[in-house]
């Protein structure tokens, strides 16, 4: 059934204004990360037109390289599904993920897991993205792991790519100095 | 049956290319007439037309045949026409008619591939020794199998007392101390709970940080290890890297699972820089070496060392 939802959102003529509106909400998040010091990605999740979830970076605050933005958020769904006494499986099979930047390989994996069917993004993940850029998770044969999940990715992506750029400008006064530099000659098996 | 140490050696992951069988291309060949010439052909040759990509190969090989005749390699990726004109020149014509023929694409990375490539045309191998113990199971000592199967000893026996499908657990070898265990939690209603995510987020809480507030009976184990921290910290206080500030994430570190992670997990394996992984069973949409080879991605900045280990005997 929500696949059928998701083919109307697409063609609504209003779409390019809606991603848009959302997009901005996620930036907020974004730029509260990079005032942390944090990597800035922010996301929000949509449930029938509301905002159920938001999610910013959270690495450097937990010591856990694995809390990025879209963990974040899939634990409030988690949450606020339990509060509202909703089977969060069937929350998240109608919810759009925003997020200012493509997910990584690791999220792709966990997205799926969740079953959000769909993800629109700002600038691609160079370093990191699993969904086209270095891996494409979105769409693999995984099925294990959980459905599929359609992207749109390019929406705001001048904004995204601006604000990665002024964190790495500023580098991660987190990592320890020589894990900072990509080392090229790390031993490869 | 004698058992031999190699049958407890773990099996490394490699990366697809040192595995893969010998990929072949199109070169043109000719036959060298006269031998006395050799040299200043294969000279000439090698200005005229540089084996870019092909520098693995040698460019003289002399054949089976009984009047041991030698052949040539001309060029790649040429017509006849392109090249026709430069043989004209009266420095080759010594060279018969060139024809096509099968040579290795890629230089050899592995023994294996090596002898395989001989078959077609010689080439040059400098093999890496690292790459040779690994494949003939002869990188580890007794002493670190030893380690690495009580490690995965105690893992198993952690995943039969929780009863679950898949435990993971965290170890600091350079002290030998296991930092942190944990099994699946999916099933309870929260599906990104693996094993190897929460096993992360427990060194994550080590250091001070953490995501997730679980109070679960299943990590018995982990007090003991702070204890056994506390101990060496007190003892070598410069062998605790948990409580120094050096350590970074999970830099150094290995990690045990029963199962080959999924991709999210391999993915969070990268993101927190482990050191090594070790894992029994396969997964099919696994991220560590079944569906993906995450750990040997080399657009990615870290990878790591992964190896299948045999199930522990029980006692
Ligand atoms: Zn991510
Ligand atoms: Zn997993």
């Amino acid at each position: 059934v929500h696949w059928q939802n998701i083919t109307k959102y697409c063609n609504s003529e209003r779409m390019d204004d809606i991603q848009q509106n959302w997009m901005v909400r996620s930036f907020n998040f974004a730029e509260e990360a990079l005032q942390a010091g944090e990597v800035p990605v922010g996301c929000i999740i949509v449930y029938e037109d509301k905002i159920i979830a938001v999610g910013k970076n959270e690495v450097n605050e937990t010591k856990n390289a694995t809390r990025h933005a879209e963990i974040v958020a899939i634990d409030q769904v988690l949450k606020w599904s339990k509060e509202q006494d909703i089977n969060s499986a069937l929350v998240f099979s109608k919810s759009v993920l925003y997020v200012t930047v493509e997910p990584c390989i690791m999220c792709a994996g966990a997205l799926r897991q969740v079953g959000i069917p769909l993800i629109i993004f700002g600038c691609h993940n160079e370093r990191f993205g699993g969904c086209g850029s270095i891996l494409s998770i979105h769409d693999a044969s995984l099925e294990s792991l959980g459905p599929s999940f359609q992207c749109i990715g390019g929406i705001m992506k001048e904004r995204a790519v601006d604000l990665l750029k002024r964190f790495y400008q500023g580098e991660n006064p987190n990592a320890p100095e020589d894990k900072r530099k990509v080392k090229k000659d790390e031993q490869k098996v | 049956m004698l058992k031999t140490m190699s049958d407890d050696h773990p099996l490394a992951i490699l990366h697809q290319d040192y595995v893969k069988c010998v990929e072949l291309t199109d070169v043109f060949v000719s036959v060298i007439q006269c031998k006395k010439q050799t040299a200043s052909v294969a000279k000439a040759l090698c200005e005229d037309f540089p084996l870019e990509n092909l520098q693995h190969l040698k460019r003289v090989r002399s054949c089976n045949s009984k009047d041991g005749s030698l052949q040539v390699v001309v060029c790649q990726g040429k017509t006849q026409e392109q090249f026709d004109a430069v043989l004209s020149d009266v420095k080759y014509s010594c060279l018969g008619k060139p024809f096509l023929t099968k040579v290795p694409k890629l230089k050899p990375l592995t023994r294996k591939q090596f002898e395989e490539c001989k078959l077609y045309w010689p080439v040059t191998f400098h093999e890496n020794k690292r790459i040779t113990k690994l494949i003939n199971l002869s990188y580890f000592s007794e002493d670190e199998i030893h380690k690495i199967q009580s490690h995965m000893k105690e893992l198993f026996n952690h995943k039969e007392k929780s009863k679950t499908e898949n435990a993971a657990l965290i170890v600091d070898p350079k002290v030998n101390t296991v930092l942190a265990t944990s099994c699946d939690r999916r099933h309870l209603e929260h599906p990104l709970q693996h094993a190897v995510m929460l096993c992360i987020d427990k060194v994550a809480r080590l250091q001070g940080g953490g995501m997730w507030d679980i109070k679960e009976e299943c990590c018995i184990l982990e007090n003991k290890s702070i204890k056994q921290l506390e101990e060496a910290n007190n003892e070598k206080p410069e062998m605790c890297s948990m409580q120094s500030a050096e350590q970074y994430l999970c830099t150094g570190y290995d990690l045990y699972a029963t199962t080959e992670p999924c991709v999210m997990c391999a993915m969070a394996l990268v993101h927190s820089r482990i050191g090594r992984v070790f894992y029994v069973f396969p997964h099919e949409d696994g991220g560590l070496g079944s569906k993906f080879q995450i750990h040997t991605e080399r657009d990615l900045n870290h990878n790591f060392e992964v190896f299948k280990c045999a199930l522990p005997e029980k006692k």
